[in-house]
């Protein structure tokens, strides 16, 4: 089990990047903070990172996997809303159309396409990086990028 | 075309997550991306703005809590409980035996609705809510373990990497409540009294270990024991 000082040093080390990567694809200053605690406070009871040099790409894939779920999960709640006739407004904050169409794209995207999406526009990645990332070919990802640009245009990433 | 703040990435660019990995010392064997980065504009701007964005990282990590045990601070355990642990102090304050010398921790107990002050081996249940006082003539810095029936040792106090500072007093009470599990048999409650705010997890692994204290630490143990729910 994690102990309380390890899970405070990689808190401090990749704490940051792990904010502003579910800032940029959640788009909610308050659900990316949840998510921050959350992918932190999951960590609690797993075993230590062995290979030290895997770390910031593990938190880069597990914030990425995370808030697409997330994304998911309120596009989710907000279609049963509708389908319940409820009055209440959609989770999606007005904060700009394209903030809105950001999430919405990204949530009804197929996981996979999402998560490259995320890495290629967002992160500036090459397809080998990619490739790397996701434990594929770079063959593959360059047919997920050809599959996601006739799906749909991605808006830009904040 | 791909879009952010930044200009556009060139082939030998750093990517974000090479600006994390570098800043993380993962990339000790990349000097192509060091000596890259160290010519390019946009790469020198990107890697100061992760620096920056480091130096001011300032939100706090909440501690994982101890699983299957609730803790709380004082005002919201008042709020759950209906100020149970103050109404139960001004009953009992007036028959309290206080003793000088040896830093102590005690308890009160709550179970169901009835609220009383833990004795010796108290007979506790699962779902029994605990608040902890502490007692010291000096200046100290304190944590509680916990090593339940099961062997588990776990910390019910403070909510943090370290001993929590504790000033002079008599039952002064701790801003932590805890709800018991459903683990029975004898539970022993640590409370270990530092003179310096050491690592929590070091207290934890020494009891655990029954091993000696760290030098400047004192120990007061208490017992209880945890049935069945009638």
């Amino acid at each position: 089990m994690m102990t309380a000082a390890l899970l405070e040093q990689l808190y401090r080390e990749h704490g940051p990047a792990v904010l502003r990567r579910a800032r940029q694809i959640l788009q909610d200053e308050e659900e990316a903070r949840d998510a921050l605690q959350e992918i932190f406070l999951s960590l609690a009871d797993r075993q230590p990172f062995e290979q030290r040099g895997g770390t910031t790409a593990w938190f880069y894939t597990r914030t990425t996997h995370f808030c697409l779920n997330r994304l998911r999960d309120n596009k989710n709640r907000a279609r049963l809303r509708l389908e319940r006739s409820e009055s209440m407004p959609i989770s999606a904050p007005a904060r700009g159309e394209n903030m809105v169409l950001a999430r919405d794209v990204l949530a009804r995207l197929p996981p996979e396409l999402a998560e490259v999406a995320i890495y290629y526009y967002c992160d500036e990645m090459t397809h080998d990086e990619i490739a790397v990332l996701m434990g594929c070919s770079r063959r593959h990802i360059g047919n997920i990028l050809e599959r996601l640009h006739v799906t749909t245009r991605i808006p830009q990433c904040g | 075309m791909r879009m952010t703040e930044h200009a556009v990435r060139g082939p030998d660019c750093l990517s974000r997550l090479h600006c994390d990995q570098l800043l993380n010392g993962e990339l000790e064997d990349r000097d192509d991306l060091k000596a890259h980065h160290a010519s390019c504009e946009r790469c020198t701007a990107l890697l100061a703005t992760h620096r920056r964005e480091r130096a001011m990282f300032d939100v706090a990590l909440h501690r994982p809590r101890p699983r299957r045990r609730w803790t709380a601070g004082i005002a919201a355990a008042a709020a759950a409980f209906g100020l149970w642990l103050v109404v139960s102090r001004d009953r009992h304050e007036a028959s309290e035996t206080r003793s000088k010398g040896k830093p102590t921790i005690a308890f009160y107990l709550k179970h169901g609705n009835a609220v009383r002050k833990g004795g010796p081996r108290e007979v506790v249940f699962p779902n029994d809510a605990i608040n902890f006082t502490a007692s010291t003539d000096g200046p100290a810095f304190l944590a509680i373990i916990s090593m339940d029936g099961a062997h588990k040792v776990s910390v019910y106090y403070p909510d943090g990497p370290t001993a929590a500072p504790l000033g002079v007093g008599r039952d002064q009470v701790l801003p932590l409540s805890v709800v018991l599990d459903d683990v029975l048999g004898i539970e022993r409650l640590v409370g270990v009294f530092c003179d310096q705010p050491l690592s929590v997890d070091q207290l934890q692994a020494a009891v655990a270990r029954d091993a000696a204290l760290p030098r400047g630490c004192v120990a007061d143990a208490l017992m209880i024991e945890k049935r069945r729910a009638p």
